[in-house]
């Protein structure tokens, strides 16, 4: 069951195409070849063309007509960029911990015990989609002022002020829950439906195995593929995040390029850290598919 | 496939010896009542199914058992002491489910020791034990592979493997082959049935398939809409059904017009016949139950028979079964009858040709007209 999920989201659709291909081919050749150019042209020309332009810009000077790689060189010297990003990896971990902790029990517990109460939570998980992020924050902003307008000393005083640490800002991962979890819940929901639950976890409960030893053993390492990608589209999601950690006044790394370019001698390094991270994301992406994917190897092959 | 291995891991002796108590249990879902006084026991060793139409409350009564339901009323016990309110992980129960219930992350010999790793026990004698066990229900050798490279039949058996890994007092199979082909299926009926036998453990099974149930059970409980209709012997069921369901619902049955003459005797085909069991007023119009096997046929002389007569029909179709044959009649009523005969006897019965309905000389169950229409939409 699980490899069937694997390679429907990891070695996608490129089989079967790859394997229709030469049929096709003696059908009708030059139509169906020439509709791929162009569709692929104009994704190449939407997706590259930026691309390219901005790793133009960073490395080349128009007024003294020079190259210069140095920017990407800065990247690592220049001031804050190693707290900012540390910053925003800790939110990032914290809001996927909070987020499962919430939304596996949620979710597992509907499936089997409530499913009258899932198109409720379904519509609940949707709405942070049409929820604007800077009504959320105006809204944030008011419920912590309630403490912090407040007198120094009371515990609501002193927990709007602990929410609010520029260490280590909790409050941020708290609304981050709240617009990752869209994303998160369509990634478990379709490895939910993939799975049996109801089956996994009667089996494991016979055999004698606690609810938590049960979730943990039994339920968890099957819906790992969804539990991944669900963690890396909230990672993507916290380091793009800009809007609401700027008004509150916070440094991740985010608000940090766009800080620190405003601040540079020359315009060319907030888009140079921009193309990095975009790199250094793009790996992540890699590098969790690949582990995905040779799991799953592992698996078919008898140890 | 079948090799003999005696009971490896298990000293028989701890799951010999447990008795399983069924008693008032009632369920209801909403409106509808999948139980409504269900009772069974089970002696011990024994093993039992669970017999009935679809809805019927079987497979609600086995999750109870299982702890993965709450009945409203009622208890469930073993050797007496009543666990209705032990949570499923603490019964010491294993159950074989009808989908393909295997760890999908695991192994074969890690599905079978799962249930032992949770008791602590240590891997080496989990590798042990499972390599045993997977060798007991044919499948030595396979502990490596992951479920989606197995069979359903191969997944079935290391279920079963799972289930007796944790020395349950009492082994649960909820319609474990009704997923698989038919030949698999015979075979795991017959090695189920073995290793049931060897380990001495109290087993309570669900079915639909009446074959599955006679072939495998010590006892059938045939259930209906909540209750128990019977629980006997597979013959016992068979010959001597408790009630016109059961009598209709175990094997093939035929459905004769008759009328009751005097208390204790019907008229049916001509013939006078003594009646088993309940026994309506005289003169009442009844539904006589015959089992094919019961009914001999003569031939008609075609210059006298015209087919018209009580009993007398034509034969319409010939279904060869090996030893018997089976012939399908169309009586004058309307009336379709199914007979059992020798097949070396078929050549004086040509399809087309006029016979008479001879039942064998036995008490026979009668239904009145009205409550045997009843029993009918029910089933």
């Amino acid at each position: 069951m699980r490899s069937a999920s694997i390679s429907a989201s990891h070695s996608p659709a490129a089989a079967p195409v790859g394997a229709r291909r030469p049929k096709r081919r003696g059908l009708d050749l030059s139509r169906v070849r020439w509709w791929r150019v162009a569709v692929l042209g104009v994704l190449g020309i939407y997706f590259v063309v930026p691309l390219a332009a901005t790793f133009w810009f960073t490395f080349y000077t128009p007024g003294t007509h020079q190259f210069s790689l140095s920017p990407y060189g800065q990247i690592f010297s220049a001031k804050g960029f190693g707290t900012s990003v540390l910053l925003t990896f800790k939110v990032a971990v914290l809001t996927i911990v909070i987020l499962y902790a919430l939304l596996i029990p949620a979710m597992i517990a509907v499936q089997l015990r409530l499913p009258k109460l899932k198109p409720l939570l379904e519509s609940l998980a949707m709405v942070p989609l049409v929820l604007s992020p800077v009504a959320l924050v105006v809204g944030v902003q008011t419920v912590l002022g309630w403490g912090t307008n407040g007198n120094p000393g009371t515990p609501l005083f002193q927990l709007a002020v602990d929410l609010q640490n520029g260490n280590f800002p909790l409050i941020l991962p708290i609304i981050y829950v709240v617009i990752a979890l869209p994303f998160a819940y369509r990634s478990l929901d379709a490895q939910l439906r993939s799975v049996d639950l109801k089956t996994l976890v009667e089996a494991s409960r016979g055999l004698g195995a606690s609810w938590p030893v049960t979730i943990w053993r039994a339920v968890l390492p099957n819906l790992r593929t969804g539990l991944l990608s669900g963690a890396i589209l909230t990672l993507a999601l916290v380091f793009g995040e800009y809007t609401i950690s700027s008004i509150l006044q916070f440094l991740p790394f985010s608000v940090w390029i766009v800080q620190d370019s405003q601040g540079a001698t020359s315009g060319q390094l907030a888009p140079a850290v921009s193309l990095l991270s975009l790199l250094l994301s793009w790996a992540v992406l890699f590098l969790v598919s690949f582990l995905g994917g040779r799991r799953a190897a592992g698996s078919n092959r008898s140890s | 496939m079948s090799v003999t291995v005696t009971a490896p891991v298990q000293d028989a002796s701890s799951a010999r010896g447990v008795s399983l108590e069924l008693s008032g249990l009632h369920r209801s879902f909403g409106s509808a009542h999948a139980l409504a006084g269900f009772d069974l026991s089970l002696a011990p060793g024994e093993m039992v199914a669970m017999l009935g139409p679809s809805g019927c409350g079987k497979t609600t009564a086995l999750r109870i058992v299982a702890g993965f339901d709450q009945p409203d009323r009622g208890s469930v016990s073993l050797d007496g002491a009543d666990l209705t309110k032990l949570p499923a992980n603490k019964r010491d129960m294993g159950m074989v489910f009808q989908s393909y219930s295997l760890f999908p992350h695991l192994t074969a010999g890690q599905n079978v020791g799962y249930g032992p790793r949770l008791r602590k026990v240590s891997s080496a004698e989990r590798d042990k034990q499972a390599k045993e066990l997977l060798e007991l229900v044919g499948m030595g050798g396979m502990d490596g592979r992951y479920p989606h490279q197995l069979s359903g039949g191969q997944q079935q058996r290391v279920a079963l493997a799972r289930a007796l890994a944790v020395r349950p007092k009492v082994l649960l199979l909820d319609e474990p082959l009704s997923a698989l082909d038919a030949k698999v299926r015979l075979q795991l009926r017959d090695e189920i049935r073995r290793i049931q036998q060897e380990f001495g453990i109290t087993t309570l099974f669900v079915t639909h398939d009446q074959e599955e149930a006679l072939s495998m059970a010590d006892r059938v409980a045939v259930m209906r809409a909540g209750r128990l209709e019977q629980c006997a012997a597979p013959a016992e069921l068979y010959d001597r059904p408790a009630t016109p369901f059961v009598a209709q619902f175990v094997g093939t049955m035929n459905h004769l017009a008759g009328k009751i003459l005097e208390p204790g005797k019907v008229r049916v085909a001509g013939r006078e016949l003594p009646v088993d069991g309940d026994c309506p007023a005289s003169g009442t119009d009844v539904k006589v139950l015959l089992r094919p096997e019961n009914l001999d046929l003569e031939p008609i002389a075609d210059a006298v028979g015209t087919a018209d007569l009580p009993g007398e029909g034509q034969v319409l179709l010939a279904t060869f079964l090996g030893a018997t044959t089976r012939l399908t009649l169309r009586l004058g009523d309307g009336t379709e009858v199914r007979a059992d005969l020798p097949s070396h006897r078929v050549a004086e019965f040509p399809v087309g040709s006029s016979v008479r309905l001879v039942p064998a000389p036995r008490p026979v169950l009668v239904v009145e007209q009205d409550a045997e229409n009843a029993d009918v939409s029910e089933g």
